[in-house]
Order: C-alpha cells, then sequence, then structure tokens
C-alpha cells in the first residue's frame, strides 16, 4: 500500500491522468467539463502534476483566446502504468 | 471511478458531436442527387455529378475541420488523439469492424438478389437495421441507442422504397444520406445543448 505514487492517487489527479492516458494532448476546458473540478481546483491540480514532471502544459492561443493544452508526458505515461499495476495487485 | 472508461473517454468524444455522421450523410445526400440529376443531362456531360461528388467528398474534411473548431471545441474543449500503435487488441478491433462491413456487404447482396422472394416489403430495411444494430453491439460504431432508432427507422423505409421503386438504388443511397443526416443533426443538437458555451475570455 505504501508503495501507491500518493501523486496520482488523490482521486481528481487520477481522473485527470486517465483522461490524458487516453489522448495525446487536450485543453483545459475539456478536462474541467469532463471533472467537474473548479477552475481553481483543476488548476491546483494541473501545477501538483507538472511539477511532479508527470504533465506538460503548453499556454497557447487560438486566435485572440487563451488555450492551456495538458499532456501526459513519458514519466507520467510510466508512473500510470506502474499506478495501475499496483492497484490491480492489491486487489488481487 | 471507471479508469477504463476514463481512458477511453478522449476517443469517444471525437464522435460525441455527431459532426462526422451529419457530414457522411450529407455526402449521401448530394452523390445521390448529383447522380439522379445527371440521369438528365445529355451524354456529353457524364462527368458532372462525379465532378459534384468529389467536390462534397473533398468538402467533407474542410467542413468537419470547421465545424469542431467552431462548434465542439469552444463547447466541449479540443482533444487531439495519439496515434495507436497495432497491437494484438487494435488488430481483433480492426478486424471486427471488417467483419461487420462484410456482413453488411454480403446481407444487401443477398437481399438484392432475392429481392423478388423476400418475404414481406421492406425486407431490405429491417436486413439493414439488424447490420446496424449488430454494428452497434459489437462497437463497430459509437452510436447510442436513440441514434440507431433513427438510422432503423430510415433503413425500413429505404426497404419500402426500394420495392416501390425497383432497381433504383439511388434511392437507397438518398434515404441513408438523410438518415444519416438526420442522426448527426440530433447528435449535433444535443451536444450544443448540453454543452453550452463557457463564460469567461478563455480556458
Amino acid at each position: 500500500m505504501s508503495d501507491l505514487d500518493r501523486v496520482i492517487h488523490e482521486p481528481a489527479r487520477l481522473q485527470i491522468v486517465a483522461l490524458l492516458a487516453g489522448a495525446k494532448e487536450v485543453d483545459f476546458l475539456f478536462l474541467q467539463r469532463e471533472t467537474g473540478l473548479t477552475k481553481g481546483n483543476l488548476s491546483s491540480h494541473l501545477a501538483r502534476l507538472e511539477e511532479a514532471g508527470y504533465v506538460g502544459i503548453e499556454k497557447t492561443f487560438r486566435g485572440k483566446i487563451p488555450l492551456t493544452l495538458a499532456r501526459l508526458t513519458a514519466e507520467g505515461k510510466a508512473a500510470f502504468q506502474a499506478y495501475r499495476r499496483s492497484m490491480n495487485g492489491l486487489l488481487k | 471511478m471507471q479508469i477504463d472508461r476514463l481512458m477511453r473517454r478522449a476517443a469517444a468524444y471525437s464522435t460525441d458531436d455527431g459532426i462526422a455522421e451529419l457530414l457522411i450523410g450529407l455526402i449521401l445526400v448530394f452523390a445521390a442527387t448529383a447522380f439522379a440529376g445527371g440521369r438528365l443531362l445529355p451524354q456529353e456531360y457524364f462527368l458532372v455529378p462525379q465532378a459534384i461528388w468529389l467536390c462534397s467528398a473533398l468538402g467533407m474534411a474542410w467542413g468537419m475541420k470547421m465545424l469542431k473548431e467552431r462548434v465542439t471545441s469552444p463547447r466541449g474543449g479540443y482533444v487531439a488523439l495519439d496515434e495507436q500503435p497495432i497491437t494484438i487488441r487494435g488488430g481483433m478491433r480492426v478486424g471486427r469492424r471488417a467483419l461487420v462491413a462484410v456482413m453488411a456487404v454480403a446481407l444487401m447482396g443477398f437481399l438484392v438478389a432475392f429481392r423478388d422472394i423476400a418475404p414481406f416489403p421492406g425486407a431490405i430495411g429491417v436486413g439493414m437495421s439488424v447490420v446496424f444494430v449488430a454494428a452497434y453491439a459489437w462497437g463497430g460504431f459509437k452510436y447510442h441507442l436513440p441514434h440507431m432508432l433513427w438510422l432503423a427507422a430510415f433503413s425500413t423505409l429505404v426497404g419500402a422504397w426500394c420495392y416501390a421503386w425497383a432497381g433504383s438504388s439511388l434511392i437507397a443511397i438518398l434515404c441513408q444520406g438523410a438518415g444519416l443526416t438526420a442522426t448527426g443533426g440530433v447528435k449535433l443538437w444535443q451536444f450544443v445543448r448540453s454543452h453550452p458555451l463557457p463564460a469567461g475570455d478563455g480556458v
């Protein structure tokens, strides 16, 4: 149980990482709609994941509208796979 | 929390808006109308229907990009999907879809070949509905049940019309196009209703 990655194990961050695992990159709005988190809450969770090196954030513009894109890094993908393996192992 | 469902969510989101069905349906309607109209043209203009059909197919890519940028992304967000490596599981999925396509073609061929001895008018429509439902059940297409009912209803209509207008496959194409357009339109309408534009000036 102590082997579990605490950064990913938090439910909101697990949701974010699982959503990112199925895509190349997604924007902030998609994550907000799918997770149901507030902007501030989502921002802080993304910042935590970025700090851990699991998520890459790119701030850009679509026309004049600011756009925040998030993607899972190679380290994030590996951590997520390891987390799933640990959880599967625990539940067996 | 269903992690597998969340991992599939990005891929499922790309079909939530119904834009693909809408545009494919419009292409079928354009094609059927162009070829039907082409019969009225003099012989030397035989390439006109093909040109219209080709232009509508090329326009689909542009239409898809424009609608995604202007309708889907501002409401539900932007998603770029990974290019999936070929795996055994992916290969099986492609195989299942290919099998559904072969079944559809074989069933259509059978029904057309034996249309004179089919037990009741509308058999083609019933057959096509079976194919659609099989495709849904096997996950071949990402339709939801209400949309399948639309398709089944239009497919039945196709069958009835094909019997009334024997030999006119353009009517079948036209009805399929209308069915897909209606399905896509309903999905797009539902998507727009359930995804209002967010307040604020950016995300």
